[in-house]
């Protein structure tokens, strides 16, 4: 059921990155940068909030709010742009989680991120209603006794939360403190909520291309300007709110809720909110479909550090060892690894990686499959990513064209290329996904430095390296494939024959690593 | 190119402006004009012990620390609630502390009624013990979505309102 809803969303998903890689190109495409754009929001709100809260009184909250909004030279635009930016920073989370979702990066070692991730989206949603109730107009006095009236059908409150807002007694200023309180303190959590989100990455992308967040900021800024942020009647205890101009993004629950029982109401947040939690569980793959996390041969390990370098998930650590080979070995953590295969790509001896996936299973396959002369002097090998455009690029291939798919281009060992020209391919097209759109995070980008910038595991220098062309291919850009190929294709023609030798050597060792990084160090 | 690149401009501003306009989607927190009376007060509640002395058989089946000449239980008092409105009875039902050893009552309720003038008779009454009932007779005129809230202020039943 869960698996079949996460086909259904990645077919969702699909046609949407392929209509806006085609407007904005997949570099500045908001769906890829989710997650950093979301974040970046949120840093916006952060700012604009420290400015409103030197203006913000808790003996007379709408008042204050509402001279703030009377400032048309800061307060007005400053309070506009701490709300919109807010409501985009909750959509952005949404995609995100939507897009983790569909990919099906959402269990085993991502069960961590998943998990604060839905903590994350509680804090900010809490955060969000009590910056409303802060306003204290209809809308916000609608959130207070919507949130009391479902806090009392808890069995935990010796009085009813609701006798608060009944209009017996004018509302104590402690509220306001506490609801002030709650919405500059659970900002806090939410930065650890955030660390712990991104602790099993290496290299967390925190921010969005400059373009797309100033442009985005600059637009939400503007939106401010021509629609101000609104702030309705006052709040009043002894009148029953009327037309209520309501917040979706944050207060979509209230109709629902308001329509039911406050028990019923009750479960079915808490329930909603349970099954997402549960997303890793119900998604989790098992037995053969859960994919093996790398091994290390160590008696190929030379202890060169790569791969842990490399591993986007710090899955990656090196132990001392004795009397062998190397003073270190590489050890992967099983319980963080995500089969990306990466590490493969990374290790010049060919000496970790999943099972069947690494760099001498990458050739002992390509042995087999393509033997030593079988391709002939023109034909070009695309080598393109499964996740990505590989059945587009397949569907495209013309003719005089070999291809070979890959889980991940940053599993790919160069080997694997220079195997390729000693086959007697003219050269190799690698089609990778975005560098934003990898499932594995770092793929295209280790791709292009052991291919062009003699990153460790890099393409030997006796392979011509205008031979090899690395093309990131978005999802919706599939005008673009034949040209690229076509492209390559042409320029190949100049260079002629292609065949390298017979010098590969699969015992190469690493280049001595220098001092080994402190963090990658198992103690 | 150039009308991809205007194509995008007007697609981010229609992003852009559907997040401004689900910020303030008109919506109403009620379906009508109906306004409310409101009862919301906390009360005190008195307890009643009552005490008879042990029995011979009680006081040799007990601990030696336990054996006291006496036992007592105790109880919350409860109050009976009449609420009319209009001459109509609303409510009539005998209301228990809710939490044992608070020794306050919460009573919160809401009655809906049409806008206009209303005549509201309460009356509040201890069902055991010395302390006299509260009692509350008053009119009313109700705007439309206005709440009236009964309370107890300084020992008294008290109605307010916005005016």
């Amino acid at each position: 059921m869960t698996r079949s809803i996460e086909r259904w969303a990645w077919r969702a998903l699909t046609p949407l990155d392929a209509a806006l890689n085609r407007l904005y190109g997949w570099r500045l495409n908001p769906l890829y940068q989710s997650g950093a754009l979301a974040t970046v929001l949120l840093g916006v709100v952060l700012v604009t909030g420290v400015y409103l809260l030197f203006f913000y009184r808790i003996g007379a909250p709408y008042e204050s709010v509402g001279a703030i909004s009377a400032q048309w030279w800061g307060g007005a635009w400053i309070r506009g742009l701490h709300r919109y930016a807010s409501d985009a920073a909750l959509v952005a989370v949404a995609v995100h989680a939507f897009r983790m979702f569909a990919q099906g990066r959402s269990w085993g070692p991502r069960a961590l991120a998943w998990v604060s991730g839905v903590v994350l989206v509680g804090l900010v949603l809490i955060c969000g209603w009590t910056g409303y109730v802060m306003v204290w107009d209809a809308q916000g006095q609608a959130i207070a006794l919507e949130g009391a009236r479902l806090l009392d059908a808890l069995p935990i409150f010796a009085e009813p939360v609701s006798s608060t807002f009944s209009g017996a007694a004018p509302i104590p200023g402690q509220f306001f403190f506490l609801n002030l309180f709650a919405h500059i303190a659970i900002p806090i959590g939410m930065a650890g909520a955030l660390w712990l989100h991104v602790s099993r990455l290496a290299r967390p992308t925190l921010v969005a291309p400059r373009r797309l967040w100033v442009g985005t900021t600059v637009g939400l800024l503007a939106a401010t300007l021509v629609f101000p942020a609104p702030l309705a009647e006052p709040a009043d205890p002894l009148r029953v709110p009327g037309a209520v101009p309501l917040d979706v993004v944050y207060n979509a629950w209230l109709p629902v809720t308001r329509m039911l029982p406050a028990g019923a109401a009750l479960m079915l947040l808490v329930g909603g909110a349970a099954a997402v939690m549960l997303v890793p569980l119900l998604t989790r793959r098992r037995g053969g479909a859960a994919p093996p996390p790398s091994r290390v041969d160590e008696r190929i390990c030379t202890g060169c550090v790569q791969c842990s370098l490399d591993c986007p998930y710090e899955a990656i650590t090196m132990l001392a060892r004795e009397g062998a080979r190397s003073e270190f070995v590489a050890r992967v953590n099983p319980a963080r690894c995500v089969s990306c295969g990466i590490c493969a790509g990374s290790c010049a001896p060919m000496g970790v990686g999943p099972a069947n996936r690494t760099g001498r299973d990458q050739l002992a396959r390509l042995r087999e499959r393509v033997p030593r002369g079988s391709i002939g002097d023109l034909e070009i090998v695309v080598v393109a990513c499964d996740r990505g455009v590989g059945e587009r690029v397949a569907a495209a291939t013309p003719d005089g064209v070999q291809m070979h798919r890959v889980g991940c281009t940053g599993n790919l060992h160069s080997s694997s290329i220079e195997w390729f020209i000693n086959a007697g391919a003219a050269g190799v097209f690698v089609a990778s996904c975005p560098p934003r759109d990898c499932w594995n995070r770092e793929g295209p980008r280790w791709t292009e430095a052991r291919l062009f910038a003699r990153r460790e595991a890099e393409l030997q220098s006796r392979v011509d390296p205008r031979r090899v062309a690395l093309v990131p291919l978005a999802v919706g850009e599939w005008g673009r494939i034949e040209d690229e190929i076509a492209r390559f294709a042409a320029r190949l023609k100049t260079l002629g024959s292609g065949s390298v030798g017979d010098e590969m050597d699969e015992e190469r060792e690493c280049e001595d690593p220098g001092p080994i990084p402190e963090r990658v160090l198992e103690r | 190119m150039i009308a991809r690149g205007g194509l995008a401009w007007i697609v981010s501003a229609a992003l852009l402006a559907s997040v401004v306009a689900a910020t303030q989607v008109p919506w109403s927190w009620s379906e009508d004009d109906r306004s409310i009376v409101r009862l919301s007060w906390r009360s005190p509640v008195s307890r009643v012990e009552e005490c008879r002395p042990l029995t011979e058989a009680e006081r040799e089946g007990r601990l030696r620390h336990m054996q006291r000449d006496s036992i007592c239980s105790g109880r919350s008092v409860g109050f009976r609630l009449e609420v009319d409105i209009d001459g109509q009875s609303m409510i009539r039902r005998e209301l228990r502390g809710s939490v044992e050893g608070t020794e306050r009552m919460s009573v919160a309720r809401d009655l809906v009624v049409e806008p206009g003038a209303h005549r509201i008779a309460i009356r509040f009454a201890p069902l055991e013990g010395p302390d006299a009932p509260l009692t509350l007779v008053d009119e009313i005129e109700l705007g439309a979505r206005e709440i009236a809230v009964v309370t107890i202020d300084d020992g008294r039943l008290l109605l307010r309102s916005s005016e």
